[in-house]
């Protein structure tokens, strides 16, 4: 709350001043209507007022009797705290109607006009005439400070709200980077391992200290398997960075799972044989239907899984199960061993980015220890979930995962049914579509063009902004370039949906921009590589809102060479 | 001839240590994962040096798990494996590691992963073998 007093002090209001308003309340009173009447007649000359008094004659008119009830308390006499909270709060009412600052000062430049004006025509007494015209010019100072203290909070409070947007995106990146400097010491760990090998037989061989041909061919041998396990490493390592990155597209379709398992299974096999293991295959019996996957990557994951499976278990046998009624419209993987097992308290942590048991695990083993991470994106990412199950150390270890089984829907996973459209702002406005995963972005904007006359439609996934784009047919579409893949996405990035949408469009005219924080040059270069027409603008985050919005209303004015 | 006991649980690291030692420095090469052997052959005098790496996946003494700085610590309390000159190895150590891990474990030096280098390697070990 504004603190009377010491404004008062601040101005030099003394108590003389308040007796000569409160006298001078009886020349002013008759004089009120005219001053209504002149402070309009003046402030519907500016362009600025069209934009505020839209009400009509009626609201005018209203406003006018507020006015002088508002000029009359001037001259009260009773300038306490009441009165600071009352004009305090004027000042809030014009803030939330969006009346700018420099509108109020203006208005109040009329008003003090009219009054010294007046008082100049009222006093003949030159001496009574100054001390009247300084108590109204220090009474109308007073109420600009108070109705200007609104301004200063609310800038502050959009300064603060600012402010934590700024702190906690600074926190997640944070965070990001201490991610970032745990995986470079994991993976350079993880290729140093197989490059020692590759140097220390190397040098053994060129410093001529194998004794016989076949000696050297053995360690050329390892030489080959180290490199190999060093390409596995590279490869992992690039699809988690893919994965992060949001860039690895998946090619979803109906998958015959029986093909896929023998594939893997003949991998496999080899691997078991050579460790003595026995290979159960109990998927054959069941007659499973087609899945919605991407084959690749579900042989990859299948691939990894028994992988492990083996490679932990050092007698016993690996099954392969699978099967679709435990889980209603998905199919169940199994692959369980009986293998070391897993301790209890880390089997949480082994889907999380290079957690192994224990980093040497990885050592006897092989493998970059992305490998479990890498499959519970991918599985995530096919629109089913992975679990792990081991009843302690030495009792073995079932790895299960869901798929979603194919149904006819997939086709046309957008035409789901939906509620109505949520209009935001002026209905009869340009159409914005807005999708942006990052809800406190997203609802800023949408308030922006809001209040600026745009009908604003928001999503915060590709599906749902391609569902209401069929019946919102906006003119202009904006999305965040990186994005989220929500499981069974087949959309991974802003530009994605913007090239589905403009391909599906039926509609003129339609933009498409995007919003990014990222370097602008690399989106334009992602640009070139898909042909999205019209060709999608850049803007950058955070965006300039003024910036922003003439942007908007440029590229919307007809101009004459545009259909 | 010298016989170095190597504790390394990378079959391939471990592999490159052996060749290395018999085929440069003539050392004889015995490897072990189990802290019982390791303490038995230390005792009978069958080792005159050790190269043992600090992080061990599947090494146990008397039933729990034990990394290389408690086997060095177990060799170097003993009366009569004391003397047995003992080289740590570790892939990831930062500055400062090298002074804790020697003042932890009382062992006489320390090996730098990666090792790929025969030479290097025998340079150490006759370094702690001549103290």
């Amino acid at each position: 709350m504004p603190l009377i007093e010491e404004i008062k002090g601040l101005l030099g209001f003394t108590e003389t001043d308040r007796k000569t308003l409160q006298r001078l309340g009886a020349i002013v009173g008759p004089y009120l209507p005219e001053l209504a009447e002149v402070f309009y007649a003046q402030i519907l000359r500016q362009p600025a007022a069209a934009r505020v008094l839209t009400g009509g004659q009626a609201q005018i008119d209203r406003l006018k009797i507020t006015l002088q009830r508002w000029a009359r308390e001037l001259f009260s006499g009773r300038y306490d705290e009441a009165y600071a909270r009352d004009r305090y709060q004027i000042g809030q009412r014009h803030v939330r109607l969006g009346v700018e600052q420099k509108f109020v000062i203006s208005a109040m430049a009329v008003v003090r006009s009219y009054l010294l004006g007046l008082l100049e025509r009222q006093i003949a007494r030159p001496a009574a005439r100054a001390r009247a015209q300084q108590a109204v010019n220090k009474i109308l100072d007073l109420d600009l400070n108070l109705m200007c203290e609104s301004y200063f909070h609310e800038s502050l409070r959009e300064l603060r709200e600012l402010n934590d947007r700024l702190e906690a995106a600074n926190l997640e990146l944070a965070q990001l980077s201490r991610v970032k400097d745990d995986f470079l010491a994991h993976t350079s760990h993880e290729l140093r391992t197989p490059l020692n090998s590759i140097l220390g037989f190397t040098k053994l061989i060129l410093d001529g200290l194998c004794k016989t041909p076949e000696e050297e061919r053995e360690l050329l041998r390892d030489v080959y398997t180290s490199a190999q396990h060093l390409l596995e490493i590279v490869n992992d390592i690039l699809d988690v960075a893919k994965i992060e990155a949001g860039k690895l597209h998946l090619q979803l379709q109906p998958v015959p799972l029986r093909r896929v398992f023998e594939q893997v299974l003949d991998v496999i096999r080899v691997q078991a044989q050579g460790k003595k293991l026995k290979l159960v295959d109990e998927t054959a019996a069941n007659n499973l239907p087609l899945v919605f996957a991407d084959e690749n990557r579900l042989r990859q994951v299948l691939i990894n899984l028994l992988d492990n499976a083996v490679k932990f278990t050092d007698q016993g046998w690996v099954t392969l199960r699978a099967d679709a009624e435990r889980v209603p419209g998905h199919v169940l993987v199994e692959v369980q061993d009986t293998g070391v097992g897993i301790p209890l308290a880390k089997q949480k942590e082994l889907f999380d980015k290079f957690k192994q048991v224990d980093t040497s695990f990885t050592r006897r083993h092989g493998g970059s220890g992305l490998g479990l991470a890498i499959s519970r994106r991918l599985v995530e990412m096919m629109g089913g979930r992975i679990e792990l199950e081991s009843p302690g150390e030495g009792f073995g270890t079932t790895v299960r995962f869901t798929l979603p089984v194919y149904t006819i829907t997939h086709d046309h996973p957008h035409r789901r049914d939906q509620p109505a459209l949520e209009i935001a702002g002026d209905r009869d406005g340009p159409r914005v579509l807005l999708m942006d995963n990052d809800a406190a972005f997203r609802n800023y904007l949408s308030r922006l063009l809001a209040n600026h006359g745009f009908a604003v439609v928001t999503a915060d996934s590709v599906e749902d902004a391609l569902d209401a784009a069929e019946r919102f047919r906006p003119m202009v579409a904006i999305t965040d370039w990186v994005i989220p893949t929500r499981p069974a996405s087949a959309y991974s990035d802003g530009l994605q949906f913007l090239a589905t949408l403009a391909e599906r469009r039926d509609w003129e005219p339609f933009y498409p921009l995007v919003i990014t924080g990222h370097d602008l040059r690399k989106a334009e270069e992602e640009l070139d590589r898909y042909a999205i027409q019209p060709r999608p603008r850049i803007f950058r985050k955070p965006i300039d809102a003024e910036e922003f919005l003439t942007s908007l209303r440029t590229m919307l004015a007809p101009t004459p060479n545009r259909k | 001839m010298k016989t170095i006991l190597v504790v390394e649980d990378n079959p391939q690291v471990a592999k490159f240590y052996c060749l290395a030692l018999e085929r440069t420095g003539g050392y004889r090469c015995l490897l072990s994962d189990s802290g019982e052997e390791i303490v038995a052959r230390t005792r009978a005098g069958e080792v005159d040096a050790i190269i043992l790496d600090i992080s061990l996946a599947n090494c146990t003494y008397q039933g729990r798990r034990v990394d290389g700085l408690e086997i060095a610590r177990i060799l170097k309390a003993d009366a009569s494996t004391r003397h047995v000159p003992i080289l740590l190895a570790t892939a990831h150590a930062m500055e400062g590691d090298r002074e804790r891990f020697l003042a932890a474990s009382g062992a006489d030096g320390y090996l730098e992963k990666p090792i790929y280098d025969p030479q290097v390697l025998i340079q150490h070990l006759e370094q702690v073998l001549r103290r």
